[in-house]
Protein backbone atom coordinates (compact mmCIF):
# COMPACT_ATOMS: atom_id res chain seq x y z
CA UNK A 1 0.00 0.00 0.00
CA UNK A 2 1.38 3.45 -1.02
CA UNK A 3 2.22 6.03 1.52
CA UNK A 4 -1.35 7.87 0.17
CA UNK A 5 -3.45 5.37 0.66
CA UNK A 6 -2.10 4.55 4.05
CA UNK A 7 -2.54 8.16 5.24
CA UNK A 8 -6.41 7.91 4.04
CA UNK A 9 -7.00 4.59 5.60
CA UNK A 10 -5.61 6.34 9.06
CA UNK A 11 -7.80 9.26 8.37
CA UNK A 12 -10.89 7.43 7.64
CA UNK A 13 -10.10 4.32 10.24
CA UNK A 14 -9.25 6.41 12.96
CA UNK A 15 -8.69 3.59 15.80
CA UNK A 16 -11.78 3.18 18.17
CA UNK A 17 -14.45 5.95 17.35
CA UNK A 18 -16.40 7.30 20.23
CA UNK A 19 -19.15 5.75 20.09
CA UNK A 20 -17.14 2.40 20.02
CA UNK A 21 -15.43 3.72 23.98
CA UNK A 22 -19.04 4.18 25.23
CA UNK A 23 -19.58 0.93 24.27
CA UNK A 24 -16.71 -0.73 25.80
CA UNK A 25 -17.13 1.49 29.06
CA UNK A 26 -20.80 0.57 29.62
CA UNK A 27 -19.87 -3.25 28.83
CA UNK A 28 -17.54 -2.91 31.73
CA UNK A 29 -19.22 -1.09 34.17
CA UNK A 30 -22.32 -3.62 33.18
CA UNK A 31 -19.97 -6.77 33.46
CA UNK A 32 -18.65 -5.41 36.44
CA UNK A 33 -21.53 -4.53 38.18
CA UNK A 34 -23.20 -7.84 37.88
CA UNK A 35 -19.90 -9.42 39.01
CA UNK A 36 -19.92 -7.60 42.30
CA UNK A 37 -23.80 -8.04 42.84
CA UNK A 38 -24.01 -11.79 42.13
CA UNK A 39 -21.10 -12.91 43.05
CA UNK A 40 -19.44 -10.95 45.79
CA UNK A 41 -22.18 -9.70 47.61
CA UNK A 42 -25.21 -12.40 46.98
CA UNK A 43 -27.09 -10.95 49.77
CA UNK A 44 -27.25 -7.42 47.49
CA UNK A 45 -29.77 -9.58 45.27
CA UNK A 46 -32.57 -9.40 47.37
CA UNK A 47 -32.13 -5.80 48.54
CA UNK A 48 -33.90 -3.39 46.91
CA UNK A 49 -30.73 -1.72 45.99
CA UNK A 50 -29.19 -5.00 44.29
CA UNK A 51 -32.57 -5.28 42.27
CA UNK A 52 -32.59 -2.19 40.84
CA UNK A 53 -28.88 -1.46 39.77
CA UNK A 54 -29.38 -5.04 37.83
CA UNK A 55 -32.59 -3.80 36.42
CA UNK A 56 -30.76 -0.22 35.14
CA UNK A 57 -28.11 -2.77 34.05
CA UNK A 58 -30.25 -5.55 32.58
CA UNK A 59 -32.63 -3.11 31.03
CA UNK A 60 -30.80 -0.09 29.89
CA UNK A 61 -26.85 -0.48 29.73
CA UNK A 62 -26.53 -3.72 28.27
CA UNK A 63 -29.50 -3.23 25.81
CA UNK A 64 -27.84 -0.10 25.25
CA UNK A 65 -24.19 -1.04 24.59
CA UNK A 66 -25.50 -3.76 22.62
CA UNK A 67 -27.56 -1.03 19.94
CA UNK A 68 -24.56 1.36 19.70
CA UNK A 69 -22.26 -1.53 18.57
CA UNK A 70 -25.12 -2.66 16.35
CA UNK A 71 -25.06 0.86 14.87
CA UNK A 72 -20.83 1.04 14.80
CA UNK A 73 -20.44 -2.47 13.63
CA UNK A 74 -23.34 -2.06 10.79
CA UNK A 75 -21.53 1.26 9.38
CA UNK A 76 -17.85 -0.35 9.81
CA UNK A 77 -18.96 -3.47 7.71
CA UNK A 78 -19.22 -1.12 4.63
CA UNK A 79 -15.17 -0.80 4.29
CA UNK A 80 -13.86 -2.91 1.84
CA UNK A 81 -11.42 -3.70 4.35
CA UNK A 82 -13.89 -5.40 6.23
CA UNK A 83 -15.17 -7.18 2.97
CA UNK A 84 -11.22 -8.22 2.61
CA UNK A 85 -11.24 -9.86 5.68
CA UNK A 86 -12.84 -13.26 3.79
CA UNK A 87 -9.35 -14.73 2.26
CA UNK A 88 -11.48 -15.08 -1.12
CA UNK A 89 -12.03 -11.62 -1.29
CA UNK A 90 -8.09 -10.94 -1.33
CA UNK A 91 -7.99 -11.21 -5.15
CA UNK A 92 -11.14 -8.73 -5.78
CA UNK A 93 -9.48 -6.03 -3.75
CA UNK A 94 -5.52 -6.42 -4.90
CA UNK A 95 -7.31 -5.80 -8.28
CA UNK A 96 -9.07 -2.71 -7.02
CA UNK A 97 -5.52 -1.63 -5.96
CA UNK A 98 -4.00 -2.37 -8.75
CA UNK A 99 -2.60 0.32 -10.97
CA UNK A 100 -2.57 -1.48 -14.01
CA UNK A 101 -5.79 -2.91 -13.47
CA UNK A 102 -8.53 -2.33 -15.96
CA UNK A 103 -11.35 -3.99 -14.54
CA UNK A 104 -14.39 -1.45 -13.72
CA UNK A 105 -14.34 -1.53 -10.25
CA UNK A 106 -10.45 -0.98 -10.19
CA UNK A 107 -11.08 2.42 -11.89
CA UNK A 108 -13.97 3.21 -9.92
CA UNK A 109 -12.05 2.26 -6.82
CA UNK A 110 -8.31 4.03 -8.21
CA UNK A 111 -10.31 7.20 -9.47
CA UNK A 112 -12.28 7.18 -6.52
CA UNK A 113 -15.76 8.03 -8.44
CA UNK A 114 -16.95 6.10 -5.40
CA UNK A 115 -15.39 7.66 -2.69
CA UNK A 116 -15.90 5.39 0.40
CA UNK A 117 -17.13 1.93 1.03
CA UNK A 118 -16.84 0.83 -2.97
CA UNK A 119 -17.70 -2.60 -2.41
CA UNK A 120 -20.92 -2.24 -0.76
CA UNK A 121 -21.47 0.93 -2.92
CA UNK A 122 -21.71 -1.01 -6.01
CA UNK A 123 -23.17 -4.09 -4.50
CA UNK A 124 -26.13 -3.03 -2.59
CA UNK A 125 -29.20 -1.92 -4.12
CA UNK A 126 -30.86 1.46 -3.47
CA UNK A 127 -32.67 2.89 -0.43
CA UNK A 128 -32.86 1.57 3.36
CA UNK A 129 -34.39 -1.93 1.77
CA UNK A 130 -31.09 -2.52 -0.20
CA UNK A 131 -28.91 -1.81 2.57
CA UNK A 132 -30.88 -4.23 4.63
CA UNK A 133 -31.13 -6.80 1.87
CA UNK A 134 -27.11 -6.45 1.39
CA UNK A 135 -26.78 -6.99 5.36
CA UNK A 136 -28.91 -9.95 4.76
CA UNK A 137 -26.70 -11.13 2.04
CA UNK A 138 -23.95 -10.46 4.13
CA UNK A 139 -24.55 -13.11 6.95
CA UNK A 140 -25.36 -15.54 3.99
CA UNK A 141 -21.43 -14.87 3.00
CA UNK A 142 -20.24 -15.32 6.50
CA UNK A 143 -22.21 -18.55 6.78
CA UNK A 144 -21.35 -19.97 3.33
CA UNK A 145 -17.36 -18.94 3.66
CA UNK A 146 -17.71 -21.03 7.16
CA UNK A 147 -19.63 -24.01 6.02
CA UNK A 148 -18.39 -23.88 2.23
CA UNK A 149 -19.20 -22.72 -0.77
CA UNK A 150 -19.00 -23.19 -4.81
CA UNK A 151 -16.27 -22.09 -6.65
CA UNK A 152 -15.95 -20.02 -8.93
CA UNK A 153 -17.78 -17.32 -6.50
CA UNK A 154 -20.79 -15.30 -8.66
CA UNK A 155 -23.26 -13.55 -7.75
CA UNK A 156 -26.69 -15.02 -7.32
CA UNK A 157 -28.59 -13.17 -9.61
CA UNK A 158 -28.12 -11.19 -12.61
CA UNK A 159 -26.56 -7.39 -11.61
CA UNK A 160 -29.28 -4.60 -11.52
CA UNK A 161 -28.32 -1.94 -13.57
CA UNK A 162 -29.77 0.54 -11.43
CA UNK A 163 -27.10 0.23 -8.90
CA UNK A 164 -24.93 1.40 -11.74
CA UNK A 165 -27.84 3.99 -13.00
CA UNK A 166 -27.91 5.51 -9.60
CA UNK A 167 -25.00 7.16 -10.36
CA UNK A 168 -24.81 7.47 -14.01
CA UNK A 169 -28.05 7.93 -15.13
CA UNK A 170 -27.86 12.01 -14.54
CA UNK A 171 -25.38 12.82 -16.11
CA UNK A 172 -24.32 14.42 -19.40
CA UNK A 173 -22.34 11.89 -20.61
CA UNK A 174 -24.51 8.74 -20.05
CA UNK A 175 -27.93 10.62 -21.18
CA UNK A 176 -26.16 11.75 -24.54
CA UNK A 177 -24.43 8.20 -25.45
CA UNK A 178 -26.58 7.06 -28.36
CA UNK A 179 -26.54 2.93 -27.28
CA UNK A 180 -28.12 4.65 -23.78
CA UNK A 181 -30.59 6.07 -25.44
CA UNK A 182 -31.23 3.35 -28.05
CA UNK A 183 -31.25 0.11 -25.42
CA UNK A 184 -33.42 3.03 -22.16
CA UNK A 185 -35.57 0.22 -21.25
CA UNK A 186 -33.38 -2.89 -21.30
CA UNK A 187 -30.60 -1.16 -19.75
CA UNK A 188 -33.43 0.20 -16.57
CA UNK A 189 -34.44 -3.41 -16.09
CA UNK A 190 -31.30 -4.85 -16.77
CA UNK A 191 -32.60 -7.16 -19.48
CA UNK A 192 -29.61 -5.88 -20.99
CA UNK A 193 -26.63 -5.83 -18.58
CA UNK A 194 -24.04 -2.46 -18.64
CA UNK A 195 -21.11 -5.09 -18.73
CA UNK A 196 -19.57 -6.84 -21.53
CA UNK A 197 -20.80 -7.46 -25.15
CA UNK A 198 -19.36 -4.57 -26.39
CA UNK A 199 -20.40 -2.22 -23.75
CA UNK A 200 -17.71 -1.80 -20.24
CA UNK A 201 -15.30 -4.41 -19.05
CA UNK A 202 -15.66 -6.81 -16.71
CA UNK A 203 -16.09 -5.08 -12.92
CA UNK A 204 -13.24 -7.66 -11.33
CA UNK A 205 -11.01 -10.47 -12.90
CA UNK A 206 -12.46 -14.20 -13.94
CA UNK A 207 -10.25 -15.49 -11.73
CA UNK A 208 -10.01 -13.31 -8.99
CA UNK A 209 -11.66 -15.46 -6.57
CA UNK A 210 -8.29 -18.13 -6.58
CA UNK A 211 -6.06 -15.36 -5.75
CA UNK A 212 -6.34 -16.17 -1.67
CA UNK B 1 -38.73 -10.70 52.02
CA UNK B 2 -37.00 -13.77 51.29
CA UNK B 3 -36.48 -14.45 47.60
CA UNK B 4 -37.38 -18.38 46.64
CA UNK B 5 -33.97 -20.21 45.66
CA UNK B 6 -34.98 -20.15 41.90
CA UNK B 7 -35.52 -16.54 41.22
CA UNK B 8 -32.04 -16.32 42.53
CA UNK B 9 -30.43 -18.84 40.28
CA UNK B 10 -32.54 -16.82 37.54
CA UNK B 11 -30.80 -13.78 38.32
CA UNK B 12 -27.63 -15.59 38.40
CA UNK B 13 -27.78 -17.16 35.12
CA UNK B 14 -29.17 -14.03 33.62
CA UNK B 15 -26.37 -12.38 34.98
CA UNK B 16 -24.15 -15.20 33.43
CA UNK B 17 -26.25 -14.64 29.95
CA UNK B 18 -25.38 -10.93 30.24
CA UNK B 19 -21.60 -10.96 30.73
CA UNK B 20 -21.11 -13.55 28.15
CA UNK B 21 -23.13 -11.15 25.15
CA UNK B 22 -21.11 -7.95 26.71
CA UNK B 23 -17.96 -10.08 26.13
CA UNK B 24 -19.27 -11.22 22.47
CA UNK B 25 -19.60 -7.45 22.12
CA UNK B 26 -16.24 -6.48 22.92
CA UNK B 27 -14.47 -8.76 21.33
CA UNK B 28 -16.10 -7.72 17.73
CA UNK B 29 -15.07 -4.18 18.95
CA UNK B 30 -11.33 -5.48 19.42
CA UNK B 31 -11.52 -7.99 16.53
CA UNK B 32 -13.93 -6.90 14.48
CA UNK B 33 -14.53 -9.73 11.46
CA UNK B 34 -17.36 -10.82 9.98
CA UNK B 35 -17.75 -14.09 12.28
CA UNK B 36 -16.91 -11.77 15.30
CA UNK B 37 -19.55 -9.16 14.17
CA UNK B 38 -22.04 -12.00 13.39
CA UNK B 39 -21.72 -13.44 17.06
CA UNK B 40 -22.12 -10.04 18.45
CA UNK B 41 -25.31 -9.24 16.72
CA UNK B 42 -26.67 -12.76 17.03
CA UNK B 43 -25.43 -14.60 20.14
CA UNK B 44 -24.88 -11.41 21.95
CA UNK B 45 -28.65 -10.31 21.15
CA UNK B 46 -30.16 -13.03 21.85
CA UNK B 47 -28.21 -13.58 25.50
CA UNK B 48 -29.48 -10.17 26.22
CA UNK B 49 -32.81 -10.06 25.66
CA UNK B 50 -33.03 -13.76 27.17
CA UNK B 51 -31.47 -11.91 30.26
CA UNK B 52 -34.21 -9.20 30.48
CA UNK B 53 -36.81 -11.84 30.01
CA UNK B 54 -35.51 -13.77 33.32
CA UNK B 55 -35.27 -10.95 35.39
CA UNK B 56 -38.90 -10.02 33.94
CA UNK B 57 -40.27 -13.01 35.42
CA UNK B 58 -37.65 -12.67 38.62
CA UNK B 59 -39.81 -8.60 39.32
CA UNK B 60 -42.55 -10.16 38.17
CA UNK B 61 -42.53 -13.17 41.02
CA UNK B 62 -41.12 -10.45 43.47
CA UNK B 63 -44.06 -8.38 42.86
CA UNK B 64 -46.98 -11.16 43.31
CA UNK B 65 -44.75 -12.19 46.63
CA UNK B 66 -45.63 -8.31 47.52
CA UNK B 67 -48.89 -9.18 46.67
CA UNK B 68 -48.84 -6.00 44.26
CA UNK B 69 -49.89 -8.27 41.24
Amino acid sequence: MNPFEESVRAAHSGGISLVAWIVIVLSIVCIALILIIITRDPKKVSEPSGKWLLLIVFFIMSPAAFLLNFSVAIEDSKTVDFCNSCHVMHGYVNDLKNPDSEHLASAHYQSRWIANDQCFTCHSDYGLFGNMKAKMTGIRHVWAYYTGYETPIKLYTTYNNKICLRCHAPTLAFQEEDTHIEYADDIMSSKTSCIGLDCHVRPHPVEAWKEQ
Amino acid sequence: MNNPSWTRKLVLIAGICNIIALLTILLSIFRFTPLTLIISVSVGGALIGLSVLLYIVVVVTDLKERGVL
